[in-house]
């Protein structure tokens, strides 16, 4: 028997999900948004690696890593923490049931 | 309210299925668009899994006027079509360098940011994003040059007021 309670239940559960739903897609929205860069007229390979330099890259990518808990350092050698290494884990198996090939970042 | 997420749970689970299968039977070339057919294409099973949900769930299960119906039915669809763009944001992390990293440092235990310009040379990182760009009609190259496409300026003009909007930093 379902308890006299479950429709509200429902209506919980659902509003929650789609909350939950919504928040995902607007965290990747915004870092797509945050990412991305505007190019200016036209440039060729080189123009665009000076505006957009790898070392920059790399901080910002490295840094949200280290303050994520992904990622952390010792001297130069970066390594992954437990964390890195379950986020590494679930994705290699994502993409092996998915058949998705690890394109050039 | 129940027909319509009892229908949108089976449909974005057939979902699934018929895109791992499809995606380890064929090579799909353009991703994105072979997910959005397949999500199109099983609109119709929501639909039809909803009629048919309506007429055989216990009476205690639906709504009590056509107007909880017709707002279960669209919410049923917002649910299956939230599940389809968060699942995107999911399946396209090949193209994320965090997650690149992360499987990298895992394989070799560690590596210095040397090891990482060598191993993702900036380059081929760029031609790869650009060919990605070109592909989609964002960019065009004329030579050595590459400049927006119409879209890419379209789409451009959305991001730069948004990041204006939102007082993002230049990005990277």
């Amino acid at each position: 028997m379902i308890s006299p309670g479950w429709p509200e239940l429902l209506n919980l559960l659902n509003g929650l999900l789609l909350n939950g739903l919504l928040l995902v897609g607007h965290t990747y929205f915004f870092f797509l948004i945050e990412r991305g860069r505007s190019p200016r007229g036209k440039m060729t390979i080189p123009e665009i690696q000076q505006v957009y330099s790898y070392d920059y890259i790399l901080d910002k990518r490295l840094g949200q890593m280290f303050k994520m808990g992904y990622a952390t350092q010792a001297g130069p050698h970066i390594r992954n923490t437990a964390k890195g290494r379950k986020l590494a884990a679930a994705n290699r198996l994502v993409r092996k049931i998915l058949r998705v090939e690890q394109m050039m970042p | 309210m129940m027909p319509g997420l009892l229908a949108a749970a089976i449909s974005f689970a057939a979902f699934l299925v018929v895109q791992v299968a499809l995606f380890n039977l064929c090579t799909i070339r353009r991703r994105f668009q072979a997910l959005a057919i397949m999500w199109f294409g099983l609109l119709a099973l929501y639909g039809g899994l909803v009629t048919v949900l309506q007429w055989h769930l216990p009476a205690h299960w639906l709504a009590a006027t056509p107007l909880e119906t017709t707002i279960g039915i669209l919410n049923g669809a917002a649910v299956y079509l939230l599940l389809f763009l968060v699942y995107c944001c999911f399946y396209f992390t090949d193209h994320s360098l965090t997650v690149a990293f992360a499987i990298e440092f895992d394989a070799r235990g560690s590596m210095t940011r040397a090891d990482l310009k060598q191993r993702f040379p900036h380059d081929t990182m760029l031609a790869q994003r650009l060919n990605d760009l070109i592909a989609n009609c964002y960019v065009v190259r004329n030579g050595d040059t590459y400049q927006l496409a119409p879209k890419g300026q379209r789409f451009v003009a959305i991001l730069g007021t948004l990041k204006r909007f939102l007082k993002l930093e230049p990005g990277g």
